[in-house]
């Protein structure tokens, strides 16, 4: 054999691969979930976008971004327990987020999304008031629906006072559905609030304080002007808005 | 044809970059799969991880005068050596880091010759793959190896006779 006869040929991932360690190209992976398979995509500054997998996929991930998207195998071994994880708990922790394109409010809004524990919800209004905008109830929802990392960061457990459910881009069953399989009760509640008689403290009907409550100690409450006219106080853990 | 790219890299290295890596991935990769057999994914991985970092910071007015391809074989020697003295200090493998499934190879190479060019001095090794394998002219090689043109000469015809007393290059 001669030396200068070899043929070379490298393998089909490697230009790939070096575009993604250089970060000028995202990848992705199909998971399983509560609600079906997930594309999860990501590059070397964390998890870039997740949406249900399906054949638009690409399409749609290179048009919102203005990137390339590619299959790989596996996630990067310093995202792949953090995704794990976070899928299981429902909690962000610290797996890493590329928010690039996102709007300074429109991170604040999802940061403050993802601290709401698993299996509660909680209304639009309580986002706005809690990163101190109480009037831009809908900008949050608008940056809710442009959340580009779903389910990872929970902007499903953002919901309309009444108790309903509201929007989700992924369409509301997928939004019932993610609730669902983190143990929200999806029946109506009799009220917005309900309170603890015994010790009177006010919770979202979600909150694990207010799950707590003996029935014969409930006090179901329509508005927040109710709980404020009864004196209770509003739970630490849950911090429902009080007075509007 | 490599003017059409240090051209394009000296523009916009982003967007040149992946037709880089397109243009010289296989020849880069066969290189290497005969100086570092297996590692060769992962040297040429780090190879153009360095070589994006420096086309980075590098001004247009360097890129364009970059020999890209010497210049590349510049970066991927100092990645080979820094693995061979890394693996030297650390020869074991933890269980845990290996590979689920080991990887298929599709490229049909003679893995004795392979072994015997890796068996190589590091320098000889370099010299005869880059003259007789990848046809760099003596004057690129000694760029490459930032040695003498003669120094380089004799150790391409020293690996290539030790190779010889070895039957295996014809």
């Amino acid at each position: 054999m001669k030396l200068s006869e070899f043929e070379f040929q490298a393998p089909p991932g490697l230009k790939e691969q070096t575009l993604i360690d250089a970060g000028l190209i995202d990848g992705f992976v199909s998971l399983a979930s509560p609600v079906g398979m997930l594309n999860v995509a990501f590059n070397i500054r964390g998890v870039s976008a997740v949406a249900p997998s399906e054949a638009e996929f690409v399409a749609g991930f290179e048009q919102r971004f203005g990137r390339r998207v590619v299959a790989v195998d596996r996630l990067p071994n310093q995202l792949e327990v953090g995704v794990e994880r976070t899928l299981e708990t429902g909690r962000l922790a610290k797996l890493p987020v590329d928010w690039r394109g996102q709007t300074d409010f429109q991170r604040t809004v999802l940061e403050a999304a993802a601290s709401i524990p698993t299996g509660e919800v909680r209304p639009y209004g309580w986002i706005a008031a809690r990163i101190g905008r109480p009037t831009a109830v809908r900008a949050v929802g608008s940056a809710l629906g442009q959340n580009p990392v779903p389910v990872v960061v929970a902007c499903h457990r953002v919901v309309r006072t009444d108790g309903n459910l509201g929007e989700y881009r992924f369409g509301a069953t997928m939004k019932a559905e993610l609730l669902k399989a983190e143990g929200l009760d999806l029946r109506p509640n009799p009220g917005v609030l309900v309170a603890n008689r015994k010790t009177g403290v006010v919770c979202y009907p979600s909150c694990r304080v207010a799950r707590r409550i003996a029935p014969k100690h409930q006090h179901w409450l329509g508005s927040s002007r109710q709980a404020l006219a009864a004196q209770y106080k509003p739970c630490e853990r849950c911090q429902p808005l009080f007075g509007g | 044809m490599d003017d059409h790219l240090t051209t394009s890299l000296a523009l916009d290295v982003d967007h040149a970059f992946p037709d880089f890596v397109e243009a010289t991935q296989h020849r880069l990769y066969g290189g290497l799969r005969m100086l570092v057999g297996d590692d060769a994914e992962d040297v040429a991985q780090e190879t153009y991880l360095r070589a994006y970092r420096s086309l980075q910071q590098y001004p247009p007015a360097r890129i364009r005068q970059l020999e890209l391809r010497p210049w590349l074989w510049t970066i991927a020697l100092n990645a080979t050596r820094n693995r061979r003295r890394t693996k030297a200090r650390r020869p074991l493998v933890l269980v845990d880091q290996l590979p689920d499934t080991p990887e298929p190879r599709a490229e049909p190479i003679d893995e004795a010759l392979v072994a015997a060019i890796r068996s190589l001095p590091h320098a000889q090794g370099a010299a005869v793959v880059l003259h007789y394998v990848l046809g760099h002219t003596y004057a690129e090689v000694a760029l490459i190896l930032d040695r003498p043109e003669g120094t380089v000469k004799s150790d391409a015809s020293r690996a290539l006779a030790t190779l010889r007393t070895k039957g295996l290059e014809a």
